[in-house]
């Protein structure tokens, strides 16, 4: 018998391929924010299929060039592929245009093609997150073709947890150091409360030198760090 | 649906409201969007519908205005930009439906009032000579079916079940600007207390002859 408590989670991402008995479920935290020279984006590196863990090992931050990491929520396939595909598109831009593609032409690029193929069962929900002549940019997109810029986002089945965490101490002066922290702290939470989010927490800083990729710990070390008062989960 | 989109008429201008969030899931994703778009100096739109479809039809429509007034060298008439914004959404209703309701705010002015007059609107302005000496403002409903009216005042989405019986009961012809800002403010503070989403901000604008403005509702 499951415990469900709760209606099922937002951006849990679950369809039947008509006429098979294939059902991809797609569990996920991501999340990107914008501060001051810098942005930030973080995820977990957890893939399910269905019940089953599928991989602890996914790495879900996706370089689009050195200065956009695009990261990627509902199904792995179409989020890497066409991740992949914008990329090698902003390459030839740069060869054509000797500049870099903008964080914003990027997005538009890539939301373009899910307006192209909507309602054709694509599965992606991105963050856009990147460093351009006009500063650090973010932009959240997904298959309905919906983009919008913003200062913080989260995406996937644990985003609301991640969001609550996220919400609570960010600013826009925050230093890069803190800033790191902040989401490492928020993707925590959001392995320790959603089942479809764990393994490793990635975060990468996007600033005026590119991207860094400056934390990649398994989520089990941070236990005692974030969660204060263990004793609601006492070892037996 | 529960998108908030509504607007009225006054003595020379319009007025059109809209809430500012967006929404992914069950989660507010922004709180700060402008969901009405301004075509040309004096015509604006709100939109509101499906995720992705209203961002594609509004951007189209808007760079489609302006294309049209670069290759004429002289603005349309709203009453032209609407009908060809009721075009675009009836041709593809049965093949690739628009699921976007709109609302168009737009104030015309007399020939001897546009200043967008260029040496080539002189060989062929005729076509655009509007009759009067005074702007004439002009609210549009427009649904995704295609369906263009031209109204004094009107709402789309949940917000025009609140909203319908306060403008029947205090709209009134000829409003001035602080009248309507006061109406507005009764407006966006019924949904706001009656409406089960929350809908903490809205972005309002007002058409004039003078071009398109933010403005803050008045409280009373």
């Amino acid at each position: 018998m499951s415990a469900s408590v709760a209606p099922p989670l937002p951006g849990r991402h679950s369809y039947k391929v008509e006429g098979t008995n294939i059902n991809f479920a797609h569990g996920t935290t991501c999340l990107a924010f914008r501060c001051n020279g810098f942005a930030i984006a973080a995820a977990d590196s957890r893939s399910t299929q269905g019940e089953t863990i599928a991989s602890q090992a996914v790495t879900k931050l996706i370089k689009i060039n050195d200065y956009i990491i695009s990261t990627m929520a509902g199904s792995a396939a179409d989020c890497q592929y066409w991740s992949r595909y914008v990329g090698s598109e902003s390459q030839l831009f740069e060869l054509r245009n000797k500049r870099r593609m903008t964080v914003a032409g990027a997005s538009k690029f890539y939301s373009n093609i899910l307006i192209q193929y909507k309602g054709r069962d694509l599965s992606v929900g991105s963050m856009i997150v990147g460093y351009d002549d006009f500063g650090a940019d973010l932009f959240y997109i997904d298959n309905d073709g919906q983009r919008v810029r913003g200062d913080i986002f989260a995406c996937g089945s644990g985003s609301t947890f991640a969001l609550s965490v996220l919400d609570q101490e960010f600013r826009p002066d925050l230093t890069e150091d803190e800033a790191v922290e902040l989401a490492r702290k928020s993707i925590y939470h959001a392995t320790h409360r959603d089942s479809g989010t764990g393994g490793q927490i990635n975060v990468i800083v996007i600033n005026e030198k590119g991207t860094n990729w400056v934390v990649k710990q398994d989520n089990f070390e941070l236990f005692h760090k974030y969660i204060n008062d263990p004793s609601p989960y006492p070892l037996q | 649906m529960s998108q908030s989109l509504f607007g009225f008429r006054g003595k020379d201008f319009c007025i059109l409201a809209a809430d500012a969030s967006a929404q992914a899931s069950i989660v507010v994703i922004k709180d700060n969007l402008d969901r009405i778009f301004e075509a040309d100096d004096h015509f604006a739109f709100g939109c509101v519908g499906d995720p992705g479809d209203d961002t594609t039809y509004s951007d189209l429509i808007v760079r489609n205005i302006q294309l049209q007034k670069f290759r004429n060298g002289y603005t349309s008439t709203s009453h032209a930009n609407a009908n060809f914004m009721r075009k675009l959404l009836h041709d593809g209703l049965r093949d690739h439906p628009y699921n976007v309701n709109i609302m168009i705010g737009a104030v015309d002015l007399p020939s001897d009032m546009n200043d967008t007059t260029t040496e080539r609107t002189e060989l062929m302005s005729s076509s655009v000579l509007i009759e009067g000496s005074n702007p004439s403002p002009h609210l549009y409903y427009l649904d995704y079916l295609g369906t263009l009216v031209e109204v004094p005042f009107a709402a789309h989405g949940y917000c025009a079940y609140l909203l319908y019986g306060i403008l029947d009961e205090m709209w009134k012809k000829d409003m001035s600007v602080d009248e309507a800002k006061r109406l507005l403010s009764t407006c966006i503070k019924m949904i706001q207390k009656r409406f089960v989403m929350q809908q903490p901000k809205f972005i309002c604008k007002i058409i004039t002859k003078d071009g398109i403005e933010l403005i803050e509702p008045l409280n009373n």
